[in-house]
């Protein structure tokens, strides 16, 4: 096991803002829709390429032959069942991740760094090795768009992630609020835990609608902030409950209040916190910020507004069902027009090598400094707006020397052992080529499922060998040339995009 | 490093190590070359700064340097009492007595190299400042001050990375924040698009692969990124991966000549400290360097001449020394800062060192710096006078470092880089 660095007990004392979470996104633009590489490939402009290329984190050779005889409706339903996926088959990840929170209380020597560690290599373990892509994906998502910092909440992050994230990522957005809303993960995170009726703490009311439901005084007033605030005071953690939340009546305020011009009467208790989660939760300002969102993740950085509207009438009409916001999502015409649009955020970039080159990693140290450097360590987005999801923020020259090398690195482990404690298995997925040119096809479909331009494969093979695609491909070339190769294709623009 | 530090500063020292040791070497360097044309949105100032203000160089010193010992109060009645073994001689005591500065306080002798800077005006000490949490974990601490918001971590970002994202010029020149140890400093984090060059050397700043691959790919990722006339977003950054690359290799890094008879130690502090100055002079936008130097965890056997401490301290002020001796008149435009978790205890323990503690001392000099002075509102060390058993703080650093970045920096946006907090401005920095 990696050397362990003790955490300490971090105070959960405020959360600073600098003039609103929104405020961090101000100097980031938006990718242009022209942001597409030339050199994106053909293959995968294809409709059920770009679909799959997007629900999972890359796309697989046998995942597309399965795609293409069902159709995306079939295969979208498939990954909407996420339950009758596995078949059998288990995907591994830390066994500490499926712990209940009154367990993992328990737990006496390096609670936190052992779930820390168990947060980041469960997320990739999942996002490399399950068959239930979209449901990854999902859980990635609303992780993001209800954002709790491992960092000091390390235990309640574990089961935050398990109960009111995974638990609701694919059922509806009510239940899902709710589920965030209780948690003593977010309670702790945005002081609710602490607020009662003496001193109600507004943080998670601003939060809650800001950041997790309306968007930015979109809908709201300073005044519905101290009133959302009142309403939540003794929404609690007790570690003798199971799940760790309580309503603690004797904090909450009972005086009357008005949120967004609707009447909360005196005299009562969680009905004031619940009913404000409902007028959120069918608000149709919701409806449109969070579907904004699900287009920004998953269509553009600047989805056409037809598509966020088309989206908020769906969830409106099914009262925030989650999977029939997705169907309409992945088989609007906007959806099938983005391809190549999104730029892969780091995690995005190395969970997709590591699983298009079927690599295993037992240096958990190494994994974590690469992702520290790009600066997305799961569950380590200190403020509570979440990873940022445009191509802004994450183009940088930095960044992409470190895929470069990141790339290289992987690569160089189908012949070789490093210090980097990775291993592929893709010298297993290339078959037998016997010419060049075959080893850069083989290549392509165990990478990326997909068959190359003829630009892009000759320069490959022009790397290779400036012989051309019919040379014989020796022992000696391939030694020479598989680890730089394969490496070089992870690198460029193509799979820099999807 | 220090071999009787906690362990959890031990651990937090190899994980350092570590990443050293996941370092790359560069290809063979060429002479120095002028100013690249390819610097994107950079436009040099009259004085030849990227910005308008200083370049800032901010030296965190990790594991908690014992302030008494470096800044020794040798005039306050009480110093000797607590510190019967480690209290470091009053001036006139022979070489391993303190070096008088002011009267009152004297300079722990192995810092001697600078005094001489002290001397000249461009030097000052502050005592009884620090990071106002009370923690004494090094990792909470260290966070906390690197954040600037003591108390809390979720702001996320660092009070440098904060500054460059709200100065209101543009630099997009890659070594416009410059952290040498590896890791990304806390303090550069900006949170939006700055993306600091975080490197254990610059020489490591190249591409990987297969030595005698790495040409060609190099070439063929240049024709991927259509980086002879890059459009697309990241095109451009590939040509600008390349071209710090190649501005890079021109540096000569191994064969760098400090000026002026310069002597850095030679340790991972000098070796950073000599490339902070090499891109000063090589004029390619840094605006902001972090440096860390280890091994002030000073539990037991701190010694006052002998001791761990008056290693550690030896190192620092012959690295400062050189730095400030090698860039000569370039540090009128230059500040440096040095900051640490913590103090330490104002007593000694039972092993001949000290413990965890509060307020502590900072450095800084440059051309901009009101210095051959001492800021304090002194406490001093009687019993009710402690905070706890610690050295109580007077100045909350910040007061400094608001300072700093509104006169030498010349960023007005203080609330922004500090906020929830209303400065102080001591007076230490004349404005730029």
């Amino acid at each position: 096991m990696s050397t362990l660095l003790p955490v300490s007990n971090v105070s959960r004392r405020g959360f600073l803002k600098l003039g609103g979470a929104a405020a961090l996104f101000a100097g980031w633009q938006a990718s242009s829709s022209k942001a597409r590489a030339a050199s994106f490939p053909t293959a995968a402009t294809d409709p059920v390429y770009h679909f799959l290329n997007r629900i999972s984190w890359n796309v697989r050779p046998e995942e597309l032959v399965h795609a293409k005889q069902v159709g995306i409706a079939a295969y979208l339903e498939e990954q909407l069942a996420p339950d009758t996926l596995f078949r059998g088959k288990k995907v591994s990840y830390p066994s500490i991740l499926d712990l209940d929170r009154t367990r993992l209380q328990r737990i006496k020597k390096n609670a936190g760094e052992t779930c820390r560690i168990a947060l980041i290599t469960g997320m990739i373990a999942r996002a490399v090795g399950s068959p239930a892509q979209l449901l990854e994906r999902m859980v990635e998502f609303w992780a993001d768009h209800f954002n709790v910092a491992s960092d000091g909440l390390e235990t309640d992050v574990v089961d935050y992630q398990r109960t009111a994230i995974r638990r609701n990522a694919l059922t509806n957005f009510h239940d899902l609020l709710v589920a965030t809303a209780k948690h003593p993960a977010m309670l702790y995170y945005l002081d609710n835990a602490s607020s009662v009726a003496a001193h109600p703490n507004q943080n998670y009311a601003r939060e809650l609608m800001e950041l997790h439901t309306l968007g930015v005084n979109n809908g709201y007033v300073e005044a519905d902030v101290n009133e959302v605030a009142r309403a939540f005071t003794g929404w609690t953690v007790d570690d003798s409950q199971p799940g760790g939340f309580r309503f603690d009546a004797a904090n909450h305020d009972t005086d009357p209040k008005t949120v967004m011009g609707t009447a909360l009467p005196g005299g009562r208790g969680i009905e004031d916190g619940m009913d404000v989660l409902n007028l959120l939760a069918s608000h149709p300002n919701t409806a449109k910020f969070v579907c904004g969102k699900l287009c920004v993740r998953f269509i553009s950085d600047t989805p056409p507004q037809s598509i966020v509207n088309t989206l908020a009438t769906v969830w409106s009409q099914n009262n925030g069902d989650i999977r029939a916001v997705l169907r309409a999502l992945f088989q609007s015409a906007e959806f099938a027009q983005a391809v190549g649009q999104k730029l892969r955020r780091p995690l995005d970039f190395v969970i997709g090598s590591l699983r298009a080159t079927t690599t295993t990693f037992t240096n958990f140290n190494f994994l974590n400094d690469l992702l520290d450097h790009l600066d997305q360590v799961p569950y380590n987005w200190h403020p509570p707006n979440g990873y940022p999801d445009v191509a802004g923020k994450w183009a940088n020259s930095n960044g992409l020397l470190l895929r470069w090398n990141f790339s290289q690195t992987i690569t160089e482990t189908a012949l070789n052992s490093n210090n980097s404690g990775m291993r592929t298995g893709l010298l297993k997925r290339i078959g037998k080529p016997l010419t060049v040119g075959q080893l850069v096809d083989n290549l392509a479909t165990a990478l990326f499922g997909l068959t190359l331009d003829s630009d892009v494969r000759d320069q490959l093979i022009a790397f290779v060998t400036p012989n051309g695609a019919n040379t014989a491909l020796t022992k000696t070339l391939l030694t020479q040339k598989l680890g730089s190769l394969a490496g070089l294709m992870l690198s460029a623009p193509m799979f820099q995009w999807r | 490093m220090n071999a009787k530090c906690c362990p959890e500063m031990r651990s937090l020292i190899s994980r350092r190590e570590s990443l050293a040791k996941l370092a790359r070497y560069s290809l063979a360097g060429v002479a120095a070359g002028a100013l690249p044309a390819w610097m994107p949105r950079l436009a040099f100032s009259a004085s030849g700064q990227p910005g308008p203000g200083d370049t800032l160089l901010c030296i965190f010193q990790r594991g908690g340097m014992d302030g008494l010992s470096a800044v020794v109060p040798y005039g306050d009645a009480y110093y000797y009492n607590i510190r019967p073994t480690i209290g470091v001689p009053a001036p006139g005591g022979g070489t391993s007595a303190a070096i008088d500065l002011d009267g009152y306080f004297g300079l722990h002798p192995s810092l001697a190299p600078l005094k001489a800077i002290y001397d000249t005006g461009k030097l000052a000490v502050v005592h009884a400042t620090g990071g106002i949490d009370p923690t004494r974990s090094h990792f909470d601490a260290q966070t906390f001050m690197e954040m600037a918001t003591p108390g809390t971590k979720s702001i996320g970002t660092g009070w440098i990375g904060r500054h460059l994202e709200s100065a209101s010029w543009v630099n997009g020149s890659p070594f416009r924040a410059v952290g040498f140890g590896g890791a990304v400093p806390t303090s550069l984090r900006g949170g939006g698009t700055l993306a600091p060059l975080a490197v254990y050397s610059l020489a490591d700043f190249g591409l990987d692969g297969r030595y005698d691959e790495v040409d060609n790919i190099r070439t063929q990722l240049a024709q991927f990124y259509n980086v002879s006339s890059p459009a697309a977003i990241l095109d451009k950054q590939a040509k600008l991966v390349f071209d710090t690359i190649d501005l890079i290799k021109t540096f000569s890094i191994d064969n760098y000549a400090p000026a002026n008879g310069a002597v850095y130690p030679d340790t991972y502090f000098g070796a950073a400290l000599k490339q902070v100055a090499l891109l000063v002079k090589a004029g390619v936008g840094l605006e902001t360097a972090c440096v860390d130097i280890d091994g002030w965890d000073t539990h037991s056997d701190e010694g006052t001449n002998g001791g761990y401490f008056a290693q550690i301290a030896a190192e620092f002020a012959q690295g400062i020394s050189a730095f400030y001796t090698d860039l000569g008149t370039a540090m009128q435009n230059v500040v440096i800062v040095t900051m640490s978790e913590f103090g330490r205890c104002a007593g000694e323990n039972a092993s001949r060192g000290t413990d965890h503690g509060h307020g502590n001392a900072m450095f800084v000099a440059g051309g901009g710096v009101n210095g051959g002075k001492v800021y304090t509102t002194w406490p001093t060390l009687a019993p009710d006078k402690l905070d706890d058993v610690d050295l109580a703080i007077t100045t909350d650093q910040r007061d400094v470092l608001a300072e700093l970045v509104d006169k030498r920096l010349k960023n007005s946006q203080i609330d922004k880089i500090f906020p929830s907090f209303t400065p102080n401005p001591p007076g230490i920095f004349t404005t730029a």
